[in-house]
């Protein structure tokens, strides 16, 4: 009984542990994605990384001229035919263009992660 | 373009999460790069299965009368960057899609030519076209 509780215990800490890491490695991926667009306006808080192997997330906060906290989300679902772009719960289709600038931005953010935090693994 | 890791010896060293997680990063980009939005017309394949109109291009400049079938035509692919290297022994017509949306035309000049303002003639695309190959030792 003592042995399974402490198995059960063993193994919540090595799921916790597991997923803690695995956090943390999205989280260090986003400061190196943060900078993918060049430096990072003064006073504002920017990250961009890759949720999942769908969807590419911009996240930006920054105070506005009444000192205004403000938040914007951009959620990129990347599907075979097209590329949906959602703020603020609207859905809206990217434009090529914009598709193109999501694709660069990705590149670089694979190259850099891929440099400097798994030692080439990806490529 | 990404490829796929194959050294065990390689992928022992890490963490399981750090396997997990580079495998979708792979997974992800190729997903992108992929994705349709980034092609015009792809590859080989028939002229019925092309939504274009398509217009023949031929080979540096090089004049009709190369018999070849609709397998050999090489179509343009924006997503592709090995579309010059076809063997110069096989006889290759180059077809251009000709969309009437002038969007489109944009992002397939873009992506043959780099930085091609958005005052783009076909014309433009085939030259762009006559120097990849040019390069390619066509």
């Amino acid at each position: 009984m003592f042995q399974k509780l402490l198995n059960g215990i063993i193994g919540q800490r090595s799921e916790q542990r597991h997923a803690d890491l695995y956090r943390n490695l999205i989280r260090h991926e986003a400061k190196i994605g943060s900078t993918v667009f060049g430096a990072v306006p003064k006073g504002h808080r920017r990250e961009f990384f890759c949720l999942d192997e769908h969807t590419w997330v911009w996240h930006e906060e920054w105070k506005d001229d009444s000192g205004q906290l403000q938040i914007r989300t951009t959620r990129y679902d990347v599907r075979p035919d097209a590329i949906l772009k959602s703020q603020n719960g609207h859905y809206q289709k990217v434009s090529v263009a914009e598709a193109q600038r999501l694709r660069q931005a990705a590149n670089s953010y694979i190259d850099r992660v891929n440099r400097e935090m798994y030692n080439g693994l990806i490529a | 373009m990404v490829h796929k890791v194959d050294n065990s010896e390689q992928l022992g060293q890490y963490p399981h999460e750090v396997i997990l997680r580079t495998t979708l990063l792979r997974d992800a980009i190729n997903s992108l790069n992929n994705s349709a939005v980034f092609s015009t017309a792809v590859t080989r394949h028939s002229a019925a299965s092309n939504p274009f109109p398509l217009r023949p291009y031929f080979v540096n400049g090089q004049s009709p009368g190369i018999n070849q079938s609709a397998e050999t035509s090489l179509y343009v692919d924006s997503n592709r960057a090995d579309f010059a290297k076809v063997q110069s022994s096989v006889p290759v017509e180059v077809r251009m899609p000709v969309p009437e949306n002038k969007e489109v035309v944009d992002h397939t000049a873009n992506q043959i030519g780099g930085a091609i303002g958005s005052q783009l003639d076909v014309r433009d695309i085939q030259s762009s076209l006559d120097q990849i190959y040019a390069e390619a030792g066509q």
